[in-house]
C-alpha cells in the first residue's frame, strides 16, 4: 500500500494492530471511550434521569466534555439531545421548581420561550438522529429498510414513523412528538443505558466483594501453581482439575483484567494475603508440626511464586507492593505514636507486631524484588531499549523508595534499614551504599545499647543516640536530595537555561498509560501551596462539592486533608500538648527531652509529612480509598 | 527541452506516465520565472493529487532552488500530520514518491479536523491566510532592492472533496488564489470528475491560464477503475504515529506500534502551568468546568496566539496531552516540537484528531480511556 510506510516496518505493524483488534475480543475487548471511568459513566446515568434540575446540568455538562473528545457513542449524544430539549419544554419544566432551573441554566432562563413549533423541531430531529443513527450501527445491509432494521432492534413504531412524517411530510404536532421524545427516552434506557449499567464489572457491588473475587483468583492462582511445581506428590486428580497451563493463563488474564481497573484493592489484598502468610509462619514456629498434609494453607515460598507470575504481566505491581508496605507502616506507626503513651493494652501490643510484621515483608519483598529484577529487565527489555530515559526513570523509583524507607527505619527499624541497604544496591550508586552501610551499623550499635539500657528511664545516652541516628538519617536524605539536585541542574544546563520558563521537561517520570498521572512522593511545601489553588478552582469553577466523582479535583482534596491532619498529629502533640510536653516517645515510651534536642529532633522529624501517598491525579486507580487511611 | 539528467528512479512501484511529465515539465520549464508559476493540483479523490504534486515538486527543483507547498488536504496532508494546513517550502528533492515525508512547514494552522466540511468558512480562511504569507514573503519583492531576487514557485495540492461544498470551496480556493497554472486529474468515471474547462472562472475573465487536463496514473497503468481504497483512517493513525516517532532520536529502535506507545508512556513529557496557556476547543462548546475532562488525553495543536491575526494562530505542532493535575496547575504535554519553538506556544488548540487506540493501548498500561465491557450496542 503506497503511504503506509510512514514509519520503518509499518507494514507489519499494520497487520497486529489489525489483528490484535478481533484475537483480544473474548472479554476484554478494549473500546476507546469518552469517559474516564465507569464511576464516570455512572454519575452520569444517575445524573442524567434525576429530578434535580441542578444535577441533570452536571450530567448535560460532563456529556458537551465527552462530545468534544469525538468519540462519544451516538445513544449518549441522543439520549442528552431529548433531555436537554425537554429541559427547554415548558411541560416538563412546571413540576419542577423553575428557581433551581434557572439558577442551573441561566442561559436559557434569558430566551423565555421557544414557539411550539421550533420546539418539536428539536424532538423531531433528536427522534431522526436517534433512529437513523441507531440503525445505521446495526444494519448491516443496505437492502433493509430503515422501517425493519429499527423495528428489529425494538424501537417503538412511533419513533420510526416520526422519523418518516419529519423528514418527507408535515412536521408531527408538538403533542405527538414530545410523547415520543418520552418513549424515545424509555427505550434508550431499555436498550443502552440498563444493560450497559448491568455489564460494568462489579457495579453496585460492594468493595468487599470485588476484594473476595480478587482474593480467590489469588488463591487459584497459588493453588494451580502448587499443582504445577509438584508433579507426583498430589493426586492425579486433583492435577487433572486444575493446574493445567490454560487454567494459569486464564486466572492470570482476569487477575490483569482486575489489576486494570481495581489496581489499589489488588495491591491491598495481596498484601493482606502476604501479611496474613507471614502472622501464620510465625505463630506456627511455636506449633511445631502440627501439618495437616498439603493443607489449604500457602506458604509464604508458594506466594513469592504467584507475585513472579503475575509481576511478569504488570511489572508495576512490585513497586506498588512495595509502597503499599511501607504506606501501612507508617500508617500502623502515626496510630502508635499517638495511642503509644496511654495505653500498653493487648492492641498496643498487636499494632507493634504488625509493624513487625510488615517490616519484615517489605524486607522479603525486596529481596524478591532483587531475585526478580533480571527477569523483569529481561521482560521489559524492549522498553528499557527504547527509551533512554527508562533507566533514570525507575533509579528515581527507587530513590524515592528508599527515601521512604529510611524515613520510616529512623524510628529504629533494622529490617527496614536493611532493605534500605538492599534498595542502594539495586541503585548501583556505591557511595550512597557506603553510607547507608555505616548508618545501619551505626544503628545497630544504638539497638544494642537500647536493649541494655532499656529498663533505664532517663538513660539520656540512649535517646542521643537516637537523635544521632535520626539527624544522621536526616543529613543523608539530605545528601541525597542534593545528589539529585544537582543531576538535575546537569540536566538543566543541557537545555537552554533560559530563566522565564513556561515549558519544562519533567524532572522525573515515571511510566504510566496516555490519561494519567502518577507521583511519589512530594514536599510539604507545595503541599500546602496548594490548597489555595484548589480553591481558586473551587470558585470558578462553581463545583458541587457532593458529586463525588468530581475526581479530578476532589480525589486530591482529600488526599490532601489526610496528608495535612497526618502533619499535624505528628508534630503537635509532641512540641504543644500540655501533659506529654518536653516528652518524646522513643520506642513506645514517652521520655523526657531537653528544648534543645527537641529542636533537633523537630528539623529531623519533619521529614515525616513529606512522605505522601502515591498519588494518580487523574485516573480510575485512585478512585477507591486504600485499605488503610490515616 | 532543457538538459537534465533523467533522475533514477528510486520508486519502482509508482509509474509516472509521460502525460505526467509533460504537464511537470511544462509547468517547471515553459514559464516566466517572475512572477513564479504557481500550480494548483486537483481532482477527485485518490486520482493522484499528491503523487502529482510530489513529483512536480520535484521537476520545479530541478530549476529553482526553493520550491512552496500549499498543503490544503486536512485529511491527508503531505509534510504534516493530520488536520493542518500548512505552506512549506521544500529544499531537496524527495527521492521516494511513495512516501510522504514529514517535513517542518513554514507556517502551518491547526484546522482540528480530518475533513473541511467541520467548518468551510474557517477553513477556506485558513487557506487564505497561508497564501498570502505566501503572498507577501515569496513573492512580492521591491523590485528595486533586489531586482536578482526570484519568486518562489508554488505548489498548492489539493483535497479529492470535489462535490457539493467540496466544489464551492474548491472554487473559492481557485478564485482567490488565480493560479497561473490549473492540473486537473480525470479519471475513468466521468460523473466523479470535475467539469470541464476553468469551471471557476467567469465568462469574461483574462488572465494568464493554463489549464492542464491529464489523466489519472493509474488508469493507464492497471488499465481498471481508478479509486483504490484506502484506508484513511488508518493512514491517519499512521501519520500521526510517525509524527510522534519524533519524539524519539532515530537510532532507537522504535519499529512496531507497540514499542512506540511504551516508549510514549515512559517519556518525560513537558509541563506547563495552566495559568500561562489558554485552552481552545475550535469546533465544539466546552462548558468551563467541564474543559479539563475534555483535554485529558487528546491530541492538541499547538499554537502561538500572539503570532498572525487573532482569530489564526500560528501553529508550532501537534502534542498529547498526556495528563492534567489540577493541584499544581500543571498540563503534561508529549511534543516531538523543539524546546525553543516550544516557548511562544501559548495556545492549546482542541479538535477532533483523534489519537491512535494503538497508542492507548499496550499491556500493562492501558490508558483508562480504553475500556473493556463496553456494550457493542453503542
Amino acid at each position: 500500500m503506497e503511504a503506509l510506510l510512514g514509519f520503518k516496518e509499518e507494514s507489519t505493524d499494520y497487520d497486529q494492530l489489525v489483528i490484535s483488534k478481533p484475537s483480544s475480543s473474548a472479554s476484554y475487548s478494549y473500546k476507546l471511550v469518552p469517559w474516564l471511568s465507569w464511576d464516570e459513566w455512572l454519575f452520569v446515568d444517575e445524573s442524567l434521569f434525576s429530578n434535580s434540575p441542578d444535577s441533570v446540568a452536571s450530567a448535560l455538562r460532563r456529556i458537551s466534555a465527552w462530545r468534544s473528545r469525538g468519540c462519544l457513542p451516538v445513544v449518549i449524544e441522543v439520549t442528552a439531545s431529548i433531555i436537554e430539549i425537554q429541559q427547554k419544554d415548558p411541560h416538563f419544566r412546571k413540576d419542577q421548581s423553575n428557581d433551581a432551573l434557572d439558577n442551573c441554566r441561566a442561559d436559557q432562563s434569558s430566551d423565555a420561550s421557544l414557539s411550539d413549533e421550533m420546539l418539536a423541531m428539536l424532538y423531531c430531529m433528536a427522534i431522526m438522529r436517534l433512529v437513523n443513527g441507531v440503525v445505521e450501527k446495526t444494519r448491516k445491509k443496505t437492502e433493509v429498510s430503515i422501517a425493519v432494521a429499527a423495528d428489529a432492534i425494538g424501537i417503538p413504531r412511533t419513533l420510526i414513523d416520526i422519523r418518516h412524517e419529519g423528514s418527507h411530510r408535515e412536521l408531527p404536532a408538538l403533542e405527538v412528538v414530545r410523547s415520543a421524545s418520552v418513549k424515545a427516552l424509555d427505550w434508550l434506557k431499555y436498550y443502552y443505558w440498563e444493560p450497559q449499567k448491568k455489564a460494568i464489572p462489579f457495579h453496585g457491588n460492594e468493595t468487599a466483594d470485588i476484594r473476595t473475587e480478587i482474593r480467590s483468583k489469588f488463591h487459584e492462582l497459588a493453588l494451580c501453581l502448587r499443582v504445577k511445581n509438584t508433579p507426583l506428590s498430589l493426586s492425579s486428580k486433583v492435577k487433572e482439575k486444575r493446574g493445567s497451563k490454560k487454567d494459569l493463563t486464564k486466572i492470570l488474564k482476569s487477575l490483569v483484567g482486575l489489576y486494570a481497573s481495581f489496581s489499589s484493592e489488588v495491591v491491598s489484598v495481596l498484601l493482606e494475603i502476604l501479611l496474613n502468610a507471614i502472622n501464620i509462619s510465625d505463630s506456627s514456629k511455636l506449633l511445631v508440626n502440627t501439618q495437616n498434609g498439603p493443607s489449604l494453607h500457602i506458604s509464604l515460598n508458594e506466594w513469592k511464586l504467584v507475585i513472579t507470575k503475575f509481576s511478569n504481566k504488570e511489572p508495576e505491581l512490585l513497586l506498588a507492593l512495595l509502597n503499599a508496605a511501607l504506606d501501612m507502616i507508617e500508617t500502623r506507626e502515626a496510630v502508635l505514636f499517638e495511642t503509644g503513651g496511654v495505653c500498653t493494652s493487648s492492641d498496643h501490643r498487636a499494632e507493634i507486631l504488625q509493624v513487625e510484621h510488615l517490616s519484615s515483608l517489605f524486607k522479603w519483598l525486596v529481596g524478591n524484588f532483587e531475585g526478580l529484577k533480571p527477569h523483569l529487565e529481561k521482560d521489559s527489555a524492549p522498553e528499557i531499549k527504547v527509551s533512554l530515559g527508562e533507566k533514570t526513570i525507575s533509579k528515581a523509583i527507587l530513590m524515592e523508595l528508599l527515601r521512604k524507607c529510611l524515613v520510616l527505619s529512623a524510628s529504629a527499624n533494622n529490617q527496614l534499614l536493611d532493605s534500605a541497604v538492599h534498595l542502594a544496591q539495586q541503585t548501583g550508586d556505591n557511595y550512597l551504599l557506603g553510607k547507608l552501610n555505616k548508618l545501619s551499623s551505626l544503628v545497630s550499635s544504638n539497638l544494642d545499647v537500647t536493649e541494655e539500657y532499656d529498663s533505664l528511664k532517663h538513660s539520656t545516652n540512649v535517646f542521643k543516640n537516637e537523635d544521632e541516628s535520626i539527624s544522621e538519617a536526616a543529613k543523608k536524605l539530605e545528601m541525597i536530595k542534593q545528589r539529585k539536585m544537582k543531576s538535575k541542574v546537569v540536566k538543566r544546563t543541557d537545555g537552554d537555561a533560559r530563566n522565564t520558563k513556561r515549558w519544562v521537561l519533567a524532572k522525573s517520570w515515571n511510566p504510566c498509560p496516555i490519561g494519567m498521572l502518577l507521583e511519589l512522593l512530594e514536599k510539604v511545601s507545595q503541599l500546602l501551596g496548594r490548597k489555595e489553588n484548589w480553591e481558586l478552582n473551587q470558585c470558578s469553577g462553581k463545583r458541587e462539592a457532593s458529586s463525588d466523582l468530581q475526581l479530578l479535583d476532589n480525589r486530591c482534596v482529600k488526599k490532601l486533608r489526610e496528608t495535612e491532619d497526618g502533619c499535624v498529629s505528628d508534630i503537635e502533640p509532641v512540641l504543644s500538648t500540655e501533659d506529654v510536653s518536653g516528652h518524646l516517645m522513643i520506642g513506645g515510651v514517652w521520655k523526657k527531652v531537653g528544648e534543645e534536642e527537641l529542636l533537633a529532633i523537630k528539623s529531623a522529624v519533619r521529614i515525616w509529612p513529606h512522605t505522601k501517598k502515591p498519588a494518580v491525579r487523574i485516573g480510575p486507580h485512585e478512585k477507591k480509598k486504600p485499605a488503610c487511611t490515616m | 527541452m532543457a538538459s537534465r539528467s533523467e533522475p533514477e528512479n528510486p520508486s519502482p512501484n509508482i509509474y509516472i506516465p509521460p502525460e505526467w511529465s509533460e504537464a511537470a515539465d511544462c509547468i517547471a520549464y515553459d514559464s516566466v520565472t517572475s512572477p513564479p508559476p504557481i500550480a494548483i493540483v486537483c481532482g477527485a479523490k485518490n486520482c493522484g493529487k499528491s503523487t502529482f504534486s510530489r513529483y512536480l515538486l520535484n521537476i520545479l527543483l530541478q530549476r529553482y532552488k526553493k520550491v512552496g507547498y500549499l498543503d490544503t488536504d486536512v485529511g491527508q496532508p503531505e509534510f504534516s500530520p493530520p488536520g493542518f494546513l500548512s505552506l512549506t517550502v521544500v529544499d531537496e528533492v524527495t527521492p521516494d514518491l511513495t512516501i510522504p515525508h514529514l517535513k517542518t512547514p513554514e507556517r502551518c494552522l491547526f484546522f482540528g479536523d480530518v475533513s473541511s466540511k467541520r467548518n468551510p468558512t474557517t477553513y477556506l480562511n485558513y487557506i487564505f491566510a497561508l497564501y498570502d504569507y505566501y503572498q507577501k514573503e515569496y513573492c512580492l519583492f521591491d523590485k528595486s532592492a533586489s531586482p536578482a531576487k526570484v519568486g518562489l514557485p508554488l505548489v498548492v495540492n489539493t483535497p479529492g472533496w470535489v462535490k457539493g461544498v467540496g466544489y464551492d470551496i474548491l472554487v473559492d480556493m481557485l478564485k482567490y488564489m488565480a493560479p497561473t497554472h490549473a492540473v486537473k486529474i480525470n479519471i475513468s468515471a466521468e460523473s466523479k470528475n470535475l467539469p470541464c474547462g476553468a469551471f471557476w472562472l467567469d465568462e469574461d475573465h483574462d488572465g494568464m491560464l493554463n489549464l492542464i487536463e491529464i489523466n489519472s496514473a493509474r488508469q493507464d497503468s492497471f488499465n481498471r477503475s481508478v479509486l483504490v481504497q484506502k484506508d484513511a483512517r488508518l493512514l491517519r493513525d499512521v501519520r500521526i504515529m510517525a509524527y510522534f516517532r519524533q519524539c524519539f532520536s532515530s537510532n532507537l529502535n522504535i519499529t512496531t506500534i507497540k514499542e512506540l506507545a511504551h516508549a510514549l508512556a515512559s517519556h518525560p513529557p513537558y509541563e506547563v502551568p495552566i495559568s500561562s496557556i489558554k485552552i481552545r476547543h475550535l469546533h465544539c462548546q466546552v462548558p468551563g468546568s467541564e474543559i479539563f475532562y475534555s483535554l485529558n488525553a487528546t491530541i492538541v495543536g499547538l499554537a502561538v496566539s500572539s503570532e498572525g491575526s487573532k482569530d489564526l494562530p500560528w501553529c508550532a505542532g501537534l502534542g498529547i496531552v498526556r495528563g492534567i493535575d489540577t493541584f499544581k496547575g500543571l498540563v503534561y504535554v508529549i511534543t516531538p516540537v523543539p524546546r525553543g519553538t516550544l516557548e511562544k506556544v501559548n495556545l492549546l488548540l482542541q479538535g477532533f484528531v483523534q489519537i491512535p487506540t494503538g497508542l492507548l493501548q499496550v499491556q500493562g498500561c492501558i490508558s483508562p480511556y480504553m475500556s473493556a465491557n463496553v456494550l457493542s450496542a453503542s
